[in-house]
């Protein structure tokens, strides 16, 4: 099908929500160059003062902007501006780009850029996002006073409404785009928590980032839809696609004003049972999101972004920091911290091949070999939870005698810290992460060292079916609504509650709205999902009756084959959830029963672990088990 | 010449806010003013320099102020410490 039409799909990451659907309108940001000059004695005053004009000019530029930015933005983003002409008045740069321009007899633009390049190479090693997203500013307005110097101008505009496409987009391109009739953004860099992303949610234009070169393949003219809130670009998309996003994004205007009004409202069905939904998280930086998502706290933090940013193991206090930071922002709710997950993916061992790491050297198997950096760990984790709102778990527990090493050395590095007279919250729940399949089986033995479990179904599911989900041959046979997968989080959730102790699940399934019956009824009692799908799932769990989800699970359970409960499961969806199932699913007033539109839904979490173009996951694919 | 040492006590640092605050309060007084962290020194008229401390929280810094207005310079800046920023 998608040969004929041409139909792409692009994944990338859900920056703003909403959906969007109009022709591209590719923008190619015009680079400045800048060549090196040396320059007579006479030129060089003749120099300071254009760059004097340069600078004026640009003053101009940046309060306009400033000013507009205050009546279109909110105060937080507004801000961003602000520090723009703070950079530009900067005295130190000013100071050594004039003593420069004397000494070294050079051109200004060229000056310029060399200045930045010392700073870039300053914050180049720079963890912090929040950092990297300054440099990004400082950029902008050097950027903008050498296209100044060489008396150039920026076009930011386009006739009609459309969608900008580019490889990326400064904070002020994103701004200065919304004078126009902007339906959407899409750019090949980025992240959620860019000033660009925080701009566009402030301006409320639907976003996509992180398209991984997309940009290349776009024409300008080009149809596209742009599924803000899933992260999906999808380029001269089938009549099918189209009609299917007209129907969602309008009935998604209808739905988002209901969503947000169930921000602070409890998770709880129509009979009272209360469930926890959580969020997943890695960075500090997009926690301010995930609270306006009305979750209740994060349900798996990955700390292992800290050694990927920093490419190596961070030190207790590096740890520390980012722990407690992480913790005090969602006091009174609560955080979850997964100990390193190194490995498998991540290709982070160090230097030793592994023919198939994902059944190597990773997780658990890794820190017990490593105890003193496990202790490390440990330690930063204790000492932030002083406000007694974290937990811990252990991710790619096998068995018994795993837990019960780890739980040794955590107890000896608690018994270090009360040496020191060091606090920290006695009481901290620990709990492991079920996604070894072994551990299914010895989930009693382990239900009884612990306080909770938290399924990894990414994991689990890949285990359990042996299917490498990143391999395009087999990824159809990753299938989370296979009766095997399912009947083994029975076992689990049960094993659980059988042993008084609470059971999450922090892999995509979590947040797959159709998967949400099913699981409420299987009695899981914790949701940990991206921030950007709560809401949905919210909706969902707040107008099934228990009992009715109870029987669900139960008649699902029965079922022989993936295709069969999915099939039940969405028949449900349908006729019970008609609205929601309007705007998430194809839901065709026909009822040709289409699938195609399953597709976005299931793609909502480039998440647990897999990063964005890789979660190929079952839904939309129609294979038979 | 006056020495203080402080705190970050707000918990997202020295990030664009802060830092705006910090460098727009220094910029009223004529005294000149240096923040230390570690070994790496910078001016905290700067904005470019505050923000290349990438100071976070739980960070120790040591001001020092020295001209005219010195005294009334660090009673400003360092009330802006005390209290994280308006963000505690």
């Amino acid at each position: 099908m998608s040969e004929e039409t041409g139909e792409r799909i692009f994944n990338g990451l859900p920056a703003a929500g909403g959906i969007a659907i109009g022709p591209a309108f590719v923008y190619e940001r015009e680079e400045v160059f800048v060549s090196e000059r040396v320059l007579t004695p006479d030129e060089v005053d003749r120099e300071i003062l254009l760059l004097n004009e340069a600078m004026l000019r640009t003053r101009q530029e940046l309060e306009r902007i400033v000013s507009f930015a205050r009546k279109k933005l909110d105060d937080d983003a507004a801000k961003i501006f602000e520090s723009q002409l703070l950079m530009l008045e900067d005295i130190e740069m000013l100071h050594s780009l004039e003593r420069r321009l004397r000494e070294e007899k050079k051109n200004a633009d060229f000056l310029i850029y060399d200045e930045l390049k010392r700073y870039r190479e300053m914050f180049d090693g720079a963890k912090d996002i929040a950092l990297r997203e300054r440099m990004a500013d400082l950029d902008e307005v050097g950027q903008r006073i050498m296209r100044n110097l060489q008396k150039k101008r920026l076009h930011l505009t386009v006739e009609g409404r459309h969608i900008i496409i580019s490889e990326q987009l400064t904070p002020s391109d994103t701004l200065l785009f919304s004078r126009n009739d902007v339906l959407g953004y899409a750019t090949d860099t980025g992240g959620i928590a860019s000033h660009a992303a925080i701009l566009s949610r402030s301006l409320k234009i639907p976003a996509v980032t992180a398209m991984q070169g997309a940009s290349k393949e776009i024409r300008t003219g080009d149809l596209v839809i742009l599924d803000g809130q899933h992260g999906i670009l999808i380029v001269n998309p089938t009549e099918e696609h189209q009609r299917e996003y007209e129907r969602k994004s309008s009935r998604i205007e209808s739905l988002e004003a209901e969503l947000a009004e169930l921000v602070d409202l409890p998770c709880v069905t129509t009979d009272g049972h209360k469930v926890e939904l959580s969020a997943n998280a890695e960075f500090v930086d997009e926690l301010e999101y995930i609270i306006t998502q009305g979750s209740k706290g994060i349900g798996l933090y990955r700390t292992e972004h800290l050694y990927i940013a920093k490419g190596d193991f961070p030190s207790e206090q590096e740890q520390f920091i980012e722990y407690s930071a992480t913790a005090q922002s969602m006091y009174p709710q609560t955080v979850i911290f997964r100990t390193f997950d190194i490995g498998g993916d991540k290709h982070l061992n160090r230097g030793i091949p592994e023919q198939n790491p994902f059944l190597g050297w990773r997780g658990i198997r890794m820190m017990l070999d490593e105890p003193d950096l496990f202790r490390q760990q440990f330690r930063a984790i204790l000492r932030a939870s002083t406000m007694k709102n974290i937990k811990l778990m252990f991710p790619m527990i096998s068995g018994l005698s795993e837990l019960e090493e780890v739980l040794g050395i955590f107890e000896e590095v608690k018994l270090e810290l009360r040496d020191k007279q060091i606090n920290f919250d006695e009481h901290m729940e620990v709990g492991v992460m079920i996604e070894v399949p072994s551990a299914i089986f010895v989930a009693d033995e382990l239900a009884k060292r612990v306080d909770f479990f938290s399924i990894g179904t990414n994991d689990l599911v890949q285990y359990l079916m042996a299917v490498d989900r990143n391999n395009e041959l087999i990824a159809d046979l990753y299938q989370e609504f296979h009766p095997a997968v399912i009947r083994a989080l029975k076992t689990i959730i049960d094993t659980g509650h059988r042993n008084n102790i609470w059971v999450g699940m922090c892999g995509e399934m979590a947040g797959n709205p159709l998967a949400t019956v099913l699981l409420l009824g299987l009695g899981l009692d914790e949701f940990s999902m991206v921030p950007s799908v709560i809401p949905e799932v919210k909706k969902i769990i707040r107008s099934t009756n228990y009992e009715d989800a109870q029987r669900i699970a139960h008649q699902a359970l029965q079922l022989p084959t993936s295709r069969k409960v999915r099939d039940f499961l969405e028949a449900y969806v349908r006729e019970r959830q008609p609205q929601m199932m309007a705007a998430l699913l194809n839901d065709d007033p026909d009822g040709d029963g289409n699938h195609v539109s399953a597709l976005p839904v299931s793609r909502i979490a480039a998440d647990e672990d897999h990063g964005p173009g890789d979660a190929d996951s079952d839904s939309g694919k129609k294979t038979e088990d | 010449m006056i020495e203080r040492t402080v705190t970050i006590r707000n918990r997202s640092g020295l990030h664009t806010r802060p830092a705006a605050t910090l460098v727009k309060t220094a910029a009223r007084f004529a005294s000149e003013f240096y923040i230390k962290k570690d070994s790496f020194e910078i001016n905290g008229k700067s904005i470019i320099g505050v923000m290349t401390l990438a100071a976070e929280q739980g960070s120790t810094l040591v001001l020092t102020f020295s001209g005219r207005d010195e005294t009334e310079m660090a009673e400003a800046v360092v009330g802006l410490f005390e209290k994280g920023f308006g963000e505690l």
